[in-house]
Parts: structure tokens; C-alpha cells; sequence
């Protein structure tokens, strides 16, 4: 009985004598609630109707101004009428409203969501309301590439912090610093097989959402977006390795990881868009590096976006690479 | 004057406010076999780290070959191999990957195949190196630092894990190298040490107590073993703030 007790004491003091192992296990959760609640204190993310106006830039349209008057509704323009209606099959808009030659309105929502859209119409004296019978699976699309940055977000975090880690603790990269190998050959080499596993993974899942669940990217779409998750490998990596060279134990990176992906995952336009957050919020979540890399790959994928549509998202998550990486060669030890 | 494998001069080393070597001066004109003697937490690992350019000193100068060893130049890897106190291999990696790595990272043609045979592992080259016995192991790490041929050879208790037939296989073959290669070996197995080592330096509380060859210091010491002499030069009982005698 007296071991039970010893045993049992010996576990609670495993992780209270760990400050990292007391945060994540005691002050994390508490915290993920308070964020939680302050984000999203006044609804819930799928309240917030979208409405996209396909318009050319310029002077904004009159409906659009009539409807953004609406609270709970967000109004977006998108010059082409093809983009517009593919985030409508995948529920990335809840309507999509066009002019026709005669100025009428013509406004497209999915067959469920009749009486939205008859309120929509009531709205406008010459709108005219059509039903899309929208696939089931819209929304997977749209999870598509969210999920797909996820895991390169995860390689690069988890399989760069954590093994540096582990390798520097157990002493390994100093053995490497005996030897003539270059810091850059080391990392990149490091990169290289991270990336190659990516690779791997991102291509599988492709297949899997092109076969399973009816997913039909263009090739140039699929290429750009690869070459994305390629840079955000490269942005997470540098930051996976910085937190490795600041962090003296595997299980400290582990937790600040864990701790990390949360806002990374759910304030990034994985699961729905940055519009649904407070406005402050929403601005700064604009510029994370899994922000830049979620829109660029799902411009790409999934409404055909060539570079020059993601080149600033991709300058964007470029810059956050080369101060990720910046910062990690500075910091970089071989050894404690 | 032939130029030393290795000098040092009053070289000092301080983590924090521990002073880890103090004043430690000595060279190392030949090559053979040097035995780094000395009770735990004397300054052994430091001091090879020292030379190893993993730890600069706080002052004093060091040396490899006739050139002065500076921080952040160019350190000469290509003519040192080490063995750590401890040492550690990724998960999985087998005999023949690891043998593979050190060999490309040392960039030798073919040193695989020599890696494996030094260590005559060729029935157990496709095994995950974290397989192998203590022995199997300390050799493969021990060949793996061969490899490059190095000039100087630094070894930090390569025999702790060895049984007596593996440490009598490792004094054999360092007497082997130690023909052209200087070998520096911190040890606490002081039968091994007189039986491989030419010469020694005990060390204590960082300072260098002792130096010469294993003959002269059982000799100064009036002691019939290397291990008596241990006592004579490093016995914290005799001198515990470890000032040189």
C-alpha cells in the first residue's frame, strides 16, 4: 500500500516539479478557455453569413453597401464569377450576388438555404433567386487545404524543435560538431528530409481528396500550391529550430509546440474564415505565417489562383522565413 | 625542435563561478598513447573538450599541430577524431548507416566498409546500433573516429562499458594507431591505463598535478602501480584543494 502511495507521489511531482509540465497541464487549459471565450464571447464562428458580389474593383456596388449595413453579414467582392461560385460550392460564401446586362441582380444560394436567400431577394425589387444543388462535400474542400498546411505546420515544428532538441540534450549534434560538417549542410540536409516526408504526405492526401472526396485542383493549381507548402515548411522549420536552440529539453519544446499550434490551427482560416474573429484579431491573425500559407494554398487549389494572385501572400510567408531562419542560425548551438 | 600534436598553455576554464580548469599547461611532442588520469569532476572532459574545440578557455593558449587553436577560426577536423563521454545514436539507425554517416561526413571514400571491418561488425552491420552490446557499440564508435586517420585521437572512457576481453581489444588497437597518432584518453580504469599508456597527466580540482611517462611518475610516486600512483598524486584526502605538488 505504502508503495501505491510513494508511487503515486512520485508521478504528481513528475510534473509539478516541470514549470513547463505545471503550465501545460494546469494553466494551459484555463487559458485556452479564456482565449476562447474572448474570441468568441458574442457567437460562434458560423453565425457570420458571408455575401460575395461579383464586381470589378472600383467603385463599390449598391447592394453590396445596402447588405454590409446588416449586422452578422460580411460582404466581399471577387472580380471573377467562377472563383465566386466555386467558394459558394465550398461554403467559404453563404450567396453570391451577380449583375446581369440589364442591371437586374441575380442571386445564387444553396438549395438549403432557401429563406436566406428570399431574404436576400426581398431586399431588391429586380432580384431574381437561384437554388444551386451544392455537393456535400463543399466544405470538406474547403478543410482541404487547411488540413493539408496543418501537417506541414506540425513537420516543421514538431520534426525540427523537438529532434534538435533531443539530439542536442542527448549530445548527438555535438558529436556532429566534431566532424567537418557545415552548420548549412547540417540544416539543410535537415530540410531536405523533412521535406521529402512532406512531400510524401501532401501527396497522398491529394490523391485521397481528388479520389475519396471528389476534389479536381488544376495542375498548375496543385503545383503552386506545393511550392507554398514548400516555403511554409521553410518558415516552420526555422521557427521549430529557434525554439530549439533557446530550449534546453525536448518535453519544454513540446509543450510551447502544442501550445503554439492551437492559435496557428485555429485562428488561421483552417476550419473557417479570419472574418468571424473580432476585427482587431482578424487583422493581426491576417499576417501569421499558417494565415499566409492556408490562403495561398486554398487560392490556389481550389480557385485556380496562379502566383501573381498569391504573390503577396507568398512574399509575406518568404519574409517570415528569412527572419524565422534568421534567428535560428544565430541562435543555433551544437551543444549545452 | 619537432612541432607538438598538442600544447597548452596555462589554459583555464570556468562554467559560471565552478572553476573547471585552472592554469592547466602541458604539450604533447609524439605520437603514443596519453592517459588522462584523474577522480570525478577533475576536469577531464573539460579539458578534452578544450581540445576538441567544443569549449573555448577563458585564457591561456592552445595548440594543435604548431598552430594556435582561436575561437571562431578555422579548428583542423579533418586531423582530430573524438569519442564522447557518451555517446548517442538516433533510434533505428543501424551499424551500416552509421557507419555510412561518419564516413561521408568525414569524407572517405569506402569508409564505411573500413568502419565496420575496424569494428568487425560485418554480421552485425544490417543490426540498429542500439542493439548492440556495450563492446560491439564502443567499438563502432571508436572506428567511426578512425576513419579519417586523425593525428590526434581524443577519448573520453572509451573502456567504461567494455568487458576485459573488449578492453584489452581496445588497448591493442589503440597501440596499433598509436604509431602515428597521438591519443589522448581520459580513463578511470587505471589497469588499462599502465598497460596502454606511454604517458599520463593526472589531473585534480582542474589543476594538472602530475605529468611524464607512466615509468617516471610511478616512479616519482615510489608506487609499484599506475593505480598507487593515482593515490599518491590525486588523493583529495592528502590534498583536497587540489594545488599542484
Amino acid at each position: 500500500m505504502r508503495a501505491l502511495w510513494v508511487l503515486a507521489r512520485l508521478r504528481v511531482l513528475d510534473v509539478l516539479r516541470s514549470r513547463s509540465a505545471t503550465f501545460a497541464f494546469l494553466g494551459l487549459p484555463v487559458l485556452i478557455l479564456l482565449v476562447l471565450a474572448a474570441v468568441f464571447g458574442s457567437g460562434h464562428p458560423f453565425e457570420v453569413r458571408r455575401v460575395t458580389v461579383v464586381h470589378a474593383l472600383g467603385e463599390p456596388d449598391p447592394a453590396a453597401m445596402q447588405l454590409a449595413k446588416f449586422e452578422g453579414v460580411r460582404v466581399e467582392h471577387e472580380p471573377d464569377r467562377e472563383v465566386a461560385r466555386r467558394k459558394l460550392e465550398t461554403r467559404a460564401t453563404d450567396a453570391v450576388i451577380e449583375r446581369e446586362r440589364e442591371g437586374a441582380l441575380r442571386i445564387a444560394v444553396s438549395s438549403k438555404d432557401e429563406l436566406w436567400g428570399r431574404g436576400i431577394a426581398g431586399l431588391f425589387p429586380t432580384a431574381s433567386l437561384e437554388l444551386v444543388k451544392l455537393s456535400r462535400l463543399g466544405y470538406v474542400h474547403y478543410l482541404f487545404p487547411g488540413l493539408l498546411c496543418s501537417s506541414v505546420m506540425f513537420a516543421g515544428l514538431f520534426g525540427m524543435g523537438y529532434s534538435m532538441a533531443r539530439y542536442r540534450r542527448n549530445a548527438f549534434l555535438k558529436k556532429l560538431s566534431t566532424t567537418p560538417l557545415s552548420r548549412g549542410t547540417f540544416v539543410l540536409a535537415q530540410i531536405l528530409g523533412r521535406g521529402s516526408l512532406v512531400a510524401v504526405q501532401a501527396a497522398l492526401l491529394l490523391v485521397v481528396a481528388i479520389l475519396g472526396f471528389g476534389l479536381h485542383p488544376t495542375l498548375g493549381g496543385a503545383i503552386s500550391a506545393v511550392l507554398v507548402c514548400a516555403v511554409g515548411l521553410f518558415v516552420f522549420s526555422g521557427i521549430g529550430f529557434a525554439l530549439a536552440s533557446v530550449i534546453e529539453t525536448e518535453a519544454v519544446v513540446s509543450d510551447i509546440i502544442s501550445g503554439l499550434t492551437l492559435p496557428f490551427t485555429l485562428f488561421s482560416g483552417v476550419f473557417f474564415p479570419l472574418d468571424s474573429l473580432p476585427k482587431v484579431l482578424a487583422e493581426v491573425c491576417a499576417w501569421l505565417p499558417s494565415t499566409l500559407m492556408v490562403d495561398a494554398v486554398r487560392s490556389t487549389l481550389l480557385y485556380g489562383a496562379g502566383f501573381a494572385t498569391v504573390g503577396g501572400k507568398l512574399c509575406g510567408l518568404l519574409l517570415w522565413g528569412a527572419v524565422t531562419f534568421g534567428i535560428s542560425v544565430r541562435l543555433f548551438r551544437w551543444h549545452e | 625542435m619537432s612541432i607538438p600534436f598538442v600544447s597548452l598553455e596555462c589554459v583555464s576554464r570556468r562554467y559560471g563561478a565552478f572553476e573547471a580548469l585552472t592554469e592547466v599547461t602541458f604539450r604533447i611532442d609524439s605520437p603514443g598513447v596519453v592517459g588522462l588520469l584523474g577522480p570525478n569532476g577533475a576536469g577531464k572532459t573539460t579539458l578534452l573538450d578544450v581540445l576538441a574545440g567544443l569549449a573555448a578557455p577563458d585564457s591561456g593558449s592552445v595548440s594543435l599541430f604548431g598552430k594556435p587553436v582561436v575561437s571562431g577560426a578555422e579548428y583542423p577536423r579533418r586531423r582530430v577524431g573524438v569519442v564522447l563521454q557518451r555517446e548517442f545514436v538516433p533510434d533505428h539507425v543501424t551499424v551500416d548507416e552509421y557507419a555510412e554517416l561518419f564516413a561521408a561526413l568525414h569524407g572517405v571514400r569506402d569508409g564505411a566498409r573500413q568502419i565496420i571491418a575496424q569494428a568487425r561488425l560485418d554480421a552485425r552491420k544490417k543490426l540498429a546500433v542500439d542493439r548492440l552490446s556495450g563492446g560491439e557499440a564502443q567499438r563502432l564508435f571508436v572506428a567511426a573516429s578512425l576513419v579519417h586517420a586523425p593525428d590526434l585521437l581524443l577519448l573520453d572512457e572509451p573502456s567504461a562499458r567494455l568487458d576485459p576481453v573488449s578492453k584489452r581489444e581496445l588497448s591493442e588497437l589503440l597501440g596499433r594507431v598509436s604509431k602515428k597518432t597521438c591519443v589522448l584518453m581520459a580513463t578511470h580504469d587505471l589497469a588499462e591505463a599502465e598497460r596502454a599508456c606511454d604517458h599520463c597527466l593526472f589531473i585534480l580540482g582542474g589543476r594538472l598535478r602530475a605529468q611524464g611517462s607512466t615509468a617516471e611518475l610511478m616512479a616519482t610516486a615510489g608506487a609499484t602501480t599506475l593505480e598507487d600512483a593515482f593515490f599518491h598524486f590525486c588523493s583529495t584526502r592528502v590534498n583536497p584543494t587540489g594545488d599542484a605538488a
